[in-house]
Order: C-alpha cells, then structure tokens, then sequence
C-alpha cells in the first residue's frame, strides 16, 4: 500500500469543507483508479467531477501531481508513495 | 424585417444635434448577423482611417445582436466599437447587463454617434422620442452618481444608463463605459465618449423583441435553460463568480503576479479567491437581463478601514490586476479600488498593469519619489495603490501619463522602460499566462483589439472545455504548438460569432452547443444557416476587422508579444516559451494571409469582403 496527499483547491474545497485528505491506496494505482474509487465516495465531489452529460470525469478538471502538470491519460499515469495530487475545477474566469 | 431584430439604427450628430433614423440594411444583417459584425462593418465603411480617435470626426457605435433583448439564456449583452485611443486601433468592448436589452425594447439595434457637442450633453431616448440634454449639471460626477440623478431628474426609474465617469471626461485612455449591469473596459473608449462631451445614454424602452417562430423558440430556451441549470459550472458561476476559478488558474500557472514575473503564490490566490469573497464581502450574486447563472457579484464592506464600500465586486480579471499583479492578497482592498475605478469609470485590467508597471519602475530605479509625489511604492503596499488610483482618475501628477496606458507611459519614462510594458499594440494584457497555455500566445498576437483572451477563448479549450461540433474533441496538451494555429482560427470565428448574436461566453460554456445557435438562429431571425455558413460568417467578421487594422498600417511588425512572456520563467509551470513564430507563420497560412498578415485577394473575394 501507499499513501498519498490529496490537494483540494477551489469548489472541489468548498464542496466537501476540507483542503487536504490523505488516501492509502494499492500500489500501481492510476489517477484514474484514485479519482473513481476514492475521491468519488465523497458526495459533494461527484456534482464538481463528474460531467452531467457525459457521465465521465470532466476534461476540464486541473490536475497537478508534486506541482508537475497532467494534461491528460488519467488512466495511465500512477501515482507514488508521498505523492500530492492537486485537483481543481476552474470555469471560464475572466 | 427578419425577426430579432428591430431593423432601426440610429444616428447621433453631436455637433449639429442632429438625430437620424436609418434602416438597418438586410445584407449587413446576412453576412455580418449583429452586435460585433455588424459594428465592424460600419465603421470599416464610414470611419476615415486617418481620423484621431479623440476628434470630433471619430465614430462610436454601440450595437446589439439579434438574440439581445430575447429570453434566450444569457443574450443580454451589447458592445461598443470605435477606433480605440488607447491603440490607435481597431476598438472594442462588451457589456452585459440590461442596457443592451432596453435599446431593443425602445425599438432600436444600434446607435450611431459622431461629432462632439458643444457642451457637456447627455441622450435620452424614450421609445420614439428622442433627445439631446444638457449634462452640465452631472459632468464631473462619478458614474453611480450620474446614474442616480439621471434616473431621478428622468422621472423613469426603469430607465436603463451608460456613462463616463471623471476619467472619460478628462479623456483618459484607459477610461471605460459603465452601465447598471456591467462595464464595457477594454481600449479607452470612455475617452472617445468623453471627448464627444457625451457623459451618458439613457434608455426606457416599451417594445417586445418579436421572434419568427416563438413556439420553437420558447422550447428551444427551456431546453438550453435546463441544460445550463444542471452544469456544475452554472454552480460554480453562482455560487464563487469567476473569480471561483482564481486558485485553479494560479495552480496551472496562468494567473500574473508581479507584473508577470512571478512564478506562483497559491497563499495570495487564495484569499483573492471567489470562495474567499463568497466568506467575506458578498451580498448577493446578481444577475444580467434573462440569465440564469448570476455571475456578478454585489458586496458590502461592513467595518475595517473599507467599511462603507458596496454594490459591484470584483471579477477575476480585476481580482488577479489588483492582487496578484501588486502582490495585494486584501481583498478588500481590491474591493475598494473596484470600487473606485467604477466611479471613476477606468478600466480595472489597464490599471492595474500600469500599477504594476510603475513598481516596477520604480523599484529599478527608472523612477523617483519625486516622480510620484513622495509616495511608497513597495508591492502590496494598500495606500500607495489606492492612492494612485485618484491619480489616474483625476489626472493628477504621474497619473496624467499613467492614465494614458502602459505603453505611452513606458515611452514617455524611457530608460527601457518598454520592458516592464506588458501589452500587445498597446492594449495592456488580460490576467491569463501564453506561458501556461500556448495557444494563448498566438491569440493575443493575432487579436483585432490587441492583447485579448476573449476574442479567441482558446485557452478554455487547453483546459478542457471542447467543442466537437468544431472538430475539437479532445484536450490539447497546452504546452504544444501543434495543431493550436487551426485551433485558435476555429475559436476566433467562432467567437467573432458569438460577439455578434450576442451570447454571454459564460453562458456559451454553460450549455450551449454549435446545433443550438444554429437552431435558435432559425427559430428568432427565422432563416436556416448551416454550419458552414456560420463558421464562414464568424471568418468574415474576424477579417473585415483585420482589414481594418491592415488599413491602419498594422502587418506582422504588431503581431508580437512583449519580451518578457516570450521568455519563459526559470521553473515550474511557466516555464515554457510561447514558440510564437512557428505558429504565426502556420496561422497566416492558414487564414488564407500573405505572410505581412494581410487577407490575400482571393480570401477576400471568398469571404465576399472586396
């Protein structure tokens, strides 16, 4: 197992009161894996990441792993032992 | 005439008084469809290119779209265009509110002002009847105060107002145009109304909108209404405005701190954060004319050294400009001098760059305490900041050059001072990073108005937010060049489309797709458009106001950035170089340009613009 910081900025914060959750998770896990298995059991955070049309993860969700940008392949980049996933939906702004 | 329109313009001498009605012509609305198009097609055909853009001979017009003044989601809107005495350029800014919609109800679509009045004067159009007033008696009050007296000495409470505030009339170039429900800010057009001695416009207006087929569109808008109710962005909007967005932005690297040299400060975005502003000072979110997302916020300062201030709150632009770009993480700070750039009627994004600019200057060395009657310029200094404010908005001491926007000032201090001036033919930047997403670098090269995020909105794509009916259908890595030339072209039409049926671009994002514009064009002007005719419209508009510019002199030489963003930061995420040349020369291909950045014949004749 590994254990990893989750960053909550913004909306996805306000949703659920808390800024930092820390999550214990099989090793190899994908962001994908941490999003739909862990991040999802919170209530508030399904309205904030899940697309009402689509029914899939937003592609508008920002993701940082230790500051490093994802841009995209959720499903194949994992995360490590330590690790502080940042995750923030934005809208238009500005 | 065609349904959403009204089929009127109105034309305003100021010099002689006089006051004209002229049809609105059906080719105009066919190849230019409204608001911006047509705006553009206007003064592309009236306007002597030649003219200074504060003589009596410079035009300014403010135009509705079709959709404006329907219930259609978000379509409250107008704009404004002139030759921009900012830039010396194509000119243009965007309100929403309810100015736009009253015009319609009056029974117009535009207007038309030229000339300048002798004296201070003020337009009162009440359905038919139209006059010139004496605004004496208001010129030099702030614009919340014009707005309250006028309304009063009226006797119409329902009246709906644009005005310049002290900096217009002082014609500042930075000065804008505020109404009720929002503030028209970019390219110092409040100066072009001041200089015409038009301190404001008020508007009451009886008339409904009429559609062609209401049925279809009456379900067309509850369709699209319900499909914004249930975005979690329509949420976000209400809940945070757009500064909801501000600790994201500042996350991926697109929010400027000081004055664009700074890396991150995720402490200071925090407390200059919509969710910040939602625990602290807002009253109410508001809303514009028929949109259900209310995005505007009203606030109220209860007590501290700001107690007192109240009404319009600061929107993300304004929030990143007077707080991070200063290194301020008060927001009520940042509240009061919103506060007093709306009394003031000043653009908030060109002020605080020119804020931040002179720091800069003067923690170089380039200016002195003399230079800027004895104050403290240290970043995140409130007084200093606040203090400067007045100065702009009275012309007073360094606020007379500074006034003028952060080109002129960087010119007239020297010193290579142009370095610290962050602008695009010299319209001050807007508060997102080209390096954080590429495609932004070349939109804010290839805008008509200079620096612009909106004209293109191409960083939302980088993002997230697709478009597949536009063939964009999946997220584009926003560290690439590849693919964003033909990405950025697709959006600036299809925006130059947007600006001119009128439709919110929050509301865009909130639940319209390409297939509902289409439908709802048919549904209120009441002829089908296809898609490509639509992409082909949105392509004419976009270059006639190119040609405007070409005509002005304005070649590949102008479509640069300033040295410092193209240079990326030393790390993290701005450490990318925007890479514009590649992707200029890969554009101007594409629009069909010579490779000065002019439309070549054949593009012209193609898009019908010969």
């Amino acid at each position: 197992m590994i254990k990893i910081h989750v960053r909550l900025l913004g909306d996805l914060r306000e949703a659920i009161r808390k800024e930092r959750l820390e999550i214990e998770l099989p090793n190899n896990t994908s962001l994908k894996e941490l999003i739909e298995n862990k991040l999802l059991r919170y209530e508030g955070l399904k309205g904030q990441i899940i697309d009402p049309v689509t029914k899939r993860i937003r592609t508008d969700l920002i993701i940082l792993i230790n500051e490093r940008s994802i841009e995209s392949f959720i499903e194949s980049e994992r995360v490590k032992d330590g690790d502080t996933v940042t995750i923030a939906s934005v809208v238009a702004g500005g | 005439m065609l349904g959403g329109y009204k089929g009127k313009i109105l034309r305003v001498n100021l010099t002689d008084s006089r006051v004209s009605i002229e049809p609105l012509k059906e080719d105009h609305v066919k190849k230019f469809i409204g608001g911006s198009g047509i705006a553009a097609k206007i003064l592309y055909d009236e306007l002597d290119s030649s003219v200074d853009p504060l003589s009596p001979k410079n035009k300014l017009v403010f135009m509705t779209g079709p959709l404006t003044g329907t219930l259609a989601s978000g379509c409250g809107r107008f704009v404004i265009v002139s030759k921009s005495p900012l830039t010396g350029i194509w000119g243009e800014a965007g309100s929403a509110g309810y100015w736009g919609p009253e015009l319609k109800f009056a029974g117009y679509d535009g207007i038309i002002l030229e000339g300048r009045a002798e004296n201070p004067t003020y337009l009162w159009i009440n359905n038919e009847n139209i006059e010139l007033r004496d605004a004496e008696h208001l010129w030099g009050e702030d614009t919340i105060e014009t707005e309250k007296k006028l309304k009063l000495e009226l006797k119409e409470p329902r009246s709906r107002i644009v005005t310049i505030g002290p900096s217009g009339e002082r014609v500042a170039k930075i000065a804008c145009i505020v109404t009720d429900g929002g503030i028209a800010g970019r390219c110092g057009l409040g100066a072009v109304m001041g200089s015409k001695n038009l301190k404001a416009i008020a508007v009451r207006g009886t008339e409904r909108v009429e559609v062609a087929d209401e049925d279809s569109f009456n379900d067309l808008v509850k369709e699209i209404s319900s499909i914004i109710e249930n975005n979690p962005r329509t949420k976000s909007l209400r809940s945070y405005g757009s500064a909801g967005s501000m600790e994201g932005n500042e996350a991926v690297g697109d929010v400027p701190i000081k004055n664009w040299m700074v890396e991150s400060w995720s402490d200071g975005a925090k407390k200059l954060s919509g969710q910040y502003i939602a625990k602290t000072i807002l009253k109410r979110p508001v809303t514009c004319f028929a949109c259900p997302i209310a995005c505007k916020r009203e606030i109220e300062i209860k007590s501290g050294p700001y107690a007192g201030v109240k009404g319009k709150g600061p929107e993300y632009e304004t929030c990143a400009s007077f707080g991070t770009m200063l290194l301020i993480d008060d927001i009520e700070v940042v509240a009061k001098a919103n506060d007093l750039c709306t009394r003031y009627g000043i653009d908030t994004i060109s002020c605080g760059s020119v804020i931040a600019f002179t720091y800069e200057c003067y923690e170089k060395g380039l200016i002195t305490s003399k230079d800027i009657g004895e104050l403290n310029l240290s970043w995140g200094d409130h007084e200093s900041f606040l203090k400067m404010i007045e100065m702009i908005g009275k012309r007073e001491g360094i606020g007379s050059i500074l006034g003028e926007g952060v080109k002129f000032a960087s010119e007239k201090i020297g010193k290579d001072a142009e370095k610290f001036a962050i602008h695009v033919k010299g319209l001050e930047m807007p508060m997102h990073d080209p390096r954080a997403y590429k495609s932004l670098a070349l939109g804010y090269a290839t805008s008509n108005r200079g620096a612009c995020h909106l004209e293109a909105t191409s960083h939302w794509v980088e993002r997230g937010t697709l478009f597949p009916e536009l063939g964009i259908k999946e997220k584009p890595n926003r560290f690439k060049s590849e693919g964003k030339a033909k990405m950025v072209i697709d959006m600036q039409n299809f925006m130059a489309m947007v600006d001119s049926l009128i439709i919110c671009k929050f509301a865009l994002t909130c639940g319209y797709t390409l297939n509902h514009l289409l439908r709802l064009i048919e549904a209120t002007i009441g002829y089908k458009i296809t898609m490509d005719e639509f992409k082909r419209a949105g392509e004419r508009i976009f270059n006639i106001k190119r040609l405007f510019n070409n005509r002005l002199g304005i070649s590949r030489k102008d479509d640069r950035l300033p040295e410092r963003i193209n240079k990326p930061l030393p790390e993290g995420v701005k450490h990318h170089s925007p890479d514009l040349d590649p992707m200029l020369d890969e554009y101007y291909q594409l629009r069909g340009w010579d490779e000065e950045g002019k439309p070549k014949p054949e593009k012209l004749k193609e898009l019908e613009l010969l």
